[in-house]
């Protein structure tokens, strides 16, 4: 006891500066999630007249895994994690290695990047909704006079359709942040690497291959896993564009446990199915934490 | 000579490109914002308004009203939740991650999990039962709970943020100045806050927009017309039977331009800013 009242004074500083915050984060965001983990195991639908929050075991597990839509919202979502990453990682990776060269109009360039991040998400999809309208909407219109398709498509009424347009949307909405990320480590390395590699006769690609590619690796790495947690909790972006459909095509784990509770009330077995985010994001906060110490 | 001129234009076309396709649906917002609803639903869809009207920002900031309340109102609503909620959390976040970037402490491993965790999780899952408190303690649909609710938000990633960026200051300033006899608190406050203006600006404005451009904590927080934020008088024009979709993009874009002007301006600040918090430490 005399030990643990010694070390807190010795570090009194340390804890008067993170007290606020810590305060914070303890109880509105981890006991909330602590509460969640709870309100699994019970049965918790608003709408009910038994009194009380019975403990229920299992139940609300069984009956996620049991819901009809199930499977579809983990091969959704799955997909759309997978290709969305990858369209914005190597996107992103593109653009910043074009960008990462002196020329008249980088800086233009460069702040046109900020533009889709800087919009608000209601914002992107109220446009978008309106861009793919197949009656009155620009992008019709274009592929039209290109002849790409001969009659308008309803890209937001046919399932598959609708979820390779919410992962084009969302592609866009974040490979320039992605890019300037990565551009702004490739400015970290060093010019005279690229100088003495190409006095020794190194092309454009050994020099990526041997140069850049190591050499951002670190970067690379932690922007991915970044992306991929982001990616697979999405659900306002998609939300607000399709909201789930058609035919559940677009419904995104994270979009159906707000579902669940916000509209059908079930926030026993919505928070159920939120512990299978939870772990995964747990798995990614552990792998980001160690990638971080390996790159410091 | 010749071809090193194509493959010039050929990179300018590549970047154009890019850039096009990038800016597309923020200057098709703006295009449409210029039409009357007449034209956005003609079926001879062009891309340049024909009669370029300001009639539909006059409509969406003047004359629409919902219950007595419009746009001055909730924008008013926005920027006082939003302002006191980042104001508070950079305080606090900036205390916090400068604890700890500079001191060794027990339990900083387990915060810093936390920290990361939050940044992580879905929102979905810490809204359920932070919904059920708020509405245990009757806090449902008031403005200070939003802002509450934005603050709670902000804190941890702000001082995810601040972390990283004040590992970048170099510790022999304070290190002087700490045998001159200044306190840890008095470093902070006169050395390095002064120091990290630019760095922030740029995470306060990071903070801000999280609660600027958020439509669904506010819809599922506020009911009454009169506490209303931007984004939910912005949903409203969508009514049951018709939308007015010139006033609505007239009013995406008045949300819009302020943060991309601040985006603008700071975009520098903001990159290095992430930089030095989320990705390289």
């Amino acid at each position: 006891m005399k030990s643990i009242l010694g070390y807190l004074s010795k570090n009194r500083t340390a804890y008067l500066f993170i007290l606020p915050g810590t305060i914070i984060i303890i109880l509105l965001i981890i006991y909330p999630i602590i509460q969640s983990v709870v309100m699994s195991f019970t049965d918790w639908y608003l709408l009910s007249y038994k009194p009380g929050h019975p403990f229920v075991g299992l139940a609300n597990y069984q009956e996620v895994f049991s819901m009809s839509q199930f499977q579809k919202v983990l091969i959704v979502t799955a997909l759309y994690t997978i290709l969305g990453v990858i369209g914005k990682m190597y996107a992103g990776l593109g653009v910043a290695l074009l960008l990462n060269r002196k020329f008249a109009g980088r800086g233009i360039a460069r702040a046109i990047m900020v533009i889709p991040w800087a919009m608000p998400t209601l914002v992107v999809c109220i446009v978008f909704r309106v861009a793919l309208d197949p009656a009155f909407g620009l992008i019709n219109s274009i592929l039209l006079d290109l002849n790409i398709v001969n009659k308008s498509v309803n890209f937001l009424l046919q399932p598959d359709l609708a979820l390779i347009s919410v992962i084009i949307i969302a592609i866009w909405r974040y490979f320039p942040f992605v890019a300037l990320m990565l551009l702004a480590a490739l400015q970290g390395i060093p010019k005279e690497l690229y100088e003495a590699a190409s006095i020794d006769g190194a092309g454009i690609w050994k020099r990526f291959i041997y140069i850049t590619r190591p050499l951002l690796r670190p970067v690379w790495t932690i922007v991915l896993i970044l992306q991929i947690v982001w990616t697979a909790k999405e659900f306002e972006l998609v939300y607000l564009i399709t909201r789930g459909g058609p035919d559940f095509s677009t419904e995104l784990m994270g979009l159906d446990i707000y579902l669940n509770a916000f509209q059908f009330y079930k926030l026993g077995t919505a928070s159920a199915e939120g512990m299978f985010l939870v772990a995964f994001s747990i798995i990614f906060t552990v792998i980001y934490i160690k990638r971080m110490e390996r790159n410091a | 000579m010749r071809s090193r001129m194509i493959r010039k234009i050929l990179f300018y076309f590549v970047v154009a490109l890019i850039c096009g396709i990038i800016i597309f649906p923020f200057i098709l917002l703006f295009s449409y914002s210029l039409r009357s609803d007449a034209e956005i639903f003609s079926l001879n869809i062009r891309f340049i308004p024909r009669n370029p009207t300001l009639e539909a920002y006059i409509n969406a900031i003047f004359s629409y009203k919902v219950g007595g309340t419009g746009f001055i109102k909730w924008a008013t609503n926005s920027i006082i939740v939003c302002g006191t909620a980042t104001v508070i959390s950079i305080f606090i976040a900036s205390l916090c991650g400068y604890g700890i970037s500079r001191f060794r402490f027990y339990g900083r491993g387990i915060l810093w999990f936390f920290i990361i965790l939050t940044q992580t999780i879905p929102w979905v899952v810490i809204l359920l039962p932070y919904y059920v408190l708020l509405s245990k303690l009757n806090l449902l649909d008031k403005l200070s709970s939003l802002s509450f609710t934005y603050l709670v938000i902000f804190t941890p990633v702000s001082t995810w943020l601040f972390t990283g960026f004040f590992k970048n200051i170099s510790i022999e300033i304070e290190e002087a100045a700490r045998i001159d006899g200044c306190t840890h608190f008095g470093v902070f406050w006169r050395i390095i806050l002064p120091l990290s203006v630019p760095g922030i600006s740029a995470i306060a404005l990071f903070a801000f927009v999280i609660g600027w451009s958020d439509y669904l904590l506010a819809s599922i927080l506020i009911r009454s017309v009169e506490k209303w934020t931007l984004p939910l008088g912005l949903s409203s024009f969508q009514g049951e039977h018709n939308i007015l979709w010139a006033e609505i993009m007239a009013m995406s874009t008045v949300i819009t331009v302020p943060i991309v002007i601040l985006f603008l301006y700071l975009q520098r600040y903001l990159i290095s800013g992430l930089m030095a918090g989320s990705i390289k430490q």
